[in-house]
């Protein structure tokens, strides 16, 4: 049963944490901070 | 000289000195902590810590500061004395660790007492 | 119920999502690939809110009764008070995980999204840890130690928390201290981050000061907490017992005061590097330590901890956070050395930093010895333990050189220290010399006190010499310069603390005596007459009051008797306080002839504690409050050093 629940948590988590993997490529992708390359 | 070198100097005196403190303080104060059957059985001098569990014949005296009573874990049991003001949750059946020297007679005369505190994790696993 | 299904539902996800975290976080440091850095951080944030939620839905159950839960069942009852039924969120074990586990979350959280001027891959890193920090705590929450595990039949009532339990202190004592274990991890974190990335410089320092300032100031706070709760219901007289429970709650913070000192001087000359990162992998194991000890019962306590599933976990992760911290600095020490080669004299505030860090260890060392002696002498033969006599021994000497270093170390300077310096000593050496002659003119003759105080007092003149310079030169240094100035005044509390515990400890007086209504008693000077005893009735309990005066004041020492509890009585402690001196009253008992039997302590000072304690914070408080500009480096400017991965 909690498994059940954990699922649809992490349904609902999901589009939050993908986002970045999900934006369409004419979105710019926020720069690395200048720098600093490490 | 490189920086390790140098403060290897003051690292190793102040090392030392912890090390001596360490040992002269606990050779000086270690005690045995031992089960009461240990200690029938291997009597030993000086100041040793006991843990056990009280038995029903609590007798209090002298306004409550003085009391004997018997302290058993797994088959032996010991008679124990001591003066002082009780910790709150003494009574029989709790767990209670004595600091003290047995005599002659096989009375333990306790100097300090303590008893286990209620965990603060459980009261009691609620049993069904 | 559904509470406890959506309570484990949560967990669950949280480990998930943590795990997902910790994996694609390294990975992405390692590949230095900034999409996936961003999506390991979100799963992190994410994981936050699903521990959030569970401990939402544990507070929830625990304010409706809902006693289907074991651990509602366990904790309270539906005569609990409502404080404390919401403080049985922490009361428990399982509860207490869960809140160092929302604690850490919510600072990691924090720390993150604060990050942006550090750099992707260092963030990545610290993503990664904070992440496998918190999906080990999410771990043993879901599968081993659950709160929100049922009980086949719901019962009409709880079994409700022990009277010894049931005071203010217990409400604010453990989340403090709790949370300023998880707030250490902060710090732990992005150090060994800036080490995996091969970073040199202090950016993390600087950026996790906040961090490290908030676990220092949260474990002080929780220690004294715990000092105060101690003394005033446990009632033997004291506040501090060296128990393990103690023990491991001091460590980490010893170990976070030297950081805290040595920290800055990475940040302001780039030096001792190795010792930061050291220190803070110290600290932090000391923490993973000390909870392994408290919850694993394997070291005998007068704190009885049921000897529970989770300590042979614990014991795992604390041996691989050990395996993790020396692997990283061996392999990356040769990034960590201090770049500036020039040869500082031992005698110099840097020196002064070192010995400190040396003197910490130190008693660090003496304090674990005295915590494990019974488990390494139980394993080897004949198990020994050791008592007060042996700390305040051991520890003595050691507390005593560093309030020594108290007192010069912030007149030194960072490099030759010459005529000026010495014409500085003075103010701490007069403040001394003076002390001890009045001391020793008052016929004291114990040799802490007339160590301890005058070296005390040298420290406080140190302070008070600063504060005057600055405020007589220019007095707008002293909120320019807040971070020093606020460290100052925190030293100054600090004093004051230590002036209360060495007169409470060298000064203190018992008195046993039996008394019919009507007698006095005199103890230490103090005049205390028996008046008469009454019997109350109050809700869950009776209390039988035994009064007492003193001058015009009435004090009443107490016992108090469950019937809920089987009839368990508990003692109220009466105190009555001035800035001199505690009177300390506990009724130990009544007897049939009317009279009552008391133990009086006169405890000198001990007001002096709680009130420097405060002072500290206050001083941390006033130092950083709004302290946004970076200390001015002031040895050369220096740019992120970067190694070969």
């Amino acid at each position: 049963m909690a498994i059940i629940v954990a699922t649809l948590l992490l349904f609902l988590a999901g589009p939050f944490v993908l986002w970045p993997l999900l934006r369409t490529p004419d979105e710019p992708i926020p720069p690395a901070t200048p720098g600093t390359s490490a | 000289m490189s920086t390790v070198l140098r403060w290897s100097l003051p690292a190793l005196v102040v090392a030392g000195c912890v090390g001596y403190l360490i040992y002269s303080a606990s050779g000086a104060s270690a005690e045995y902590y031992v089960t009461v059957s240990e200690l029938r059985s291997h009597p030993t001098a000086g100041d040793v810590r006991v843990a056990g569990v009280v038995q029903d014949d609590v007798r209090r005296s002298d306004g409550g500061l003085h009391v004997t009573f018997t302290e058993k874990d797994g088959t032996a049991t010991m008679p124990v004395e001591y003066a002082g003001a009780l910790p709150d949750i003494f009574k029989p059946g709790i767990t209670v660790v004595v600091e003290g020297k047995l005599d002659g007679e096989g009375v333990f005369h306790a100097r300090t007492l303590l008893a286990k505190c209620p965990s603060r994790f459980s009261t009691q696993p609620y049993t069904q | 119920m559904i509470l406890a299904y959506l309570g484990a539902g949560a967990l669950l996800a949280g480990l998930v999502l943590g795990g997902f975290s910790a994996m694609l976080s390294f990975f992405a440091g390692w590949r230095q690939a900034p999409v996936f850095m961003q999506v390991g951080r979100r799963a992190f944030y994410a994981a936050t809110v699903m521990t959030l939620l569970a401990a939402a839905v544990l507070e929830l159950a625990l304010l409706t009764h809902d006693f289907s839960l074991v651990y509602v069942t366990e904790h309270t009852d539906l005569s609990t008070p409502l404080a404390l039924v919401a403080a049985g969120f922490y009361g428990g074990q399982e509860g207490s995980l869960l809140y160092w586990t929302l604690i850490l979350g919510l600072l990691g959280t924090a720390s993150l999204v604060a990050s942006g001027s550090l750099g992707g891959r260092v963030v990545a890193y610290a993503t990664g840890i904070l992440a496998t920090i918190l999906s080990f705590f999410l771990f043993v929450l879901a599968v081993v130690a659950s709160p929100f595990e049922l009980l086949s039949v719901t019962p009409p009532d709880g079994l409700g928390l022990n009277p010894v339990l049931r005071d203010g202190g217990m409400l604010i004592h453990p989340p403090v201290v709790l949370a300023g274990f998880a707030a250490f991890a902060v710090p732990f974190a992005f150090a060994c981050a800036a080490l995996l990335a091969g970073r040199a410089d202090a950016a993390w320092i600087r950026h996790t000061r906040r961090f490290a300032l908030l676990a220092w100031s949260l474990q002080t706070a929780g220690l004294l907490l715990g000092m105060w709760w101690a003394y005033h219901v446990l009632g033997w007289g004291g506040y501090w017992g060296w128990d393990p429970v103690e023990n491991v709650a001091l460590m980490p913070w010893l170990a976070t005061t030297a950081y805290l000192h040595s920290s800055q001087v990475q940040e302001r000359r780039g030096r001792l590097r190795t010792w930061n990162l050291g220190l803070v992998i110290l600290a932090f194991l000391l923490v993973v330590f000390g909870t392994f000890i408290v919850r694993s019962g394997v070291v005998p306590s007068v704190h009885t901890f049921a000897i529970s599933a989770i300590g042979p976990w614990f014991l795992a992760f604390l041996f691989a956070c050990l395996v993790f911290s020396v692997a990283l600095v061996a392999i990356r020490s040769g990034a960590s050395s201090d770049g500036d080669g020039r040869a500082v004299p031992v005698v110099s505030r840097e020196g002064a930093f070192v010995l400190q860090n040396l003197l910490l260890i130190g008693v660090i060392a003496v304090v674990m010895w005295g915590t494990v002696l019974p488990l390494v002498s139980g394993m080897l033969g004949a198990e020994r333990v050791v008592g007060t006599p042996y700390y305040e021994r051991a520890a003595g000497p050691l507390f005593a050189a560093l309030l020594a270093l108290l007192a010069i170390g912030p007149l030194l300077p960072w490099r030759h220290a010459g005529r000026a310096t010495v014409r500085a000593l003075r103010w701490p050496a007069a403040g001394a010399a003076i002390t001890l002659v009045v001391l020793l003119a008052l016929g004291v003759r114990s040799w802490s006190a007339l160590i301890g105080l005058p070296l005390a007092a040298g420290a406080a003149s140190t302070a008070i010499s600063e504060f005057g310079r600055a405020a007589l030169r220019k007095p707008q240094v002293l909120v320019r310069r807040r971070r020093r100035y606020g460290a100052y005044l925190a030293h100054l509390g600090l004093v004051v603390v230590v002036v209360g515990i060495a007169a409470s400890h060298v000064w203190q007086q018992e008195k046993d005596v039996t008394l019919q209504p009507g007698e006095s008693a005199a103890v230490g000077g103090y005049t205390l007459t028996y008046t008469g005893a009454e019997q109350r009735d109050l809700g869950d309990h009776t209390e039988y009051i035994a009064a007492m005066r003193f001058g015009d004041q009435t004090l009443e020492p107490s016992r108090a008797t469950y019937a809920g509890l089987g009839g368990q009585a508990l003692t109220h402690v009466a105190i009555s306080t001035t800035p001199a001196v505690d009177l300390y009253v506990v009724l130990a008992a009544t007897n049939e002839d009317g009279s009552a039997t008391f133990r009086i302590f006169v405890n000198p000072l001990v007001v002096w504690i709680w009130a420097g304690g405060a002072v500290i914070i206050l001083g941390v408080v006033l130092g950083n409050v709004g302290e946004t500009s970076p200390v001015p480096e002031l040895a050369r400017r220096r740019s992120p050093v970067t190694l070969p991965a």
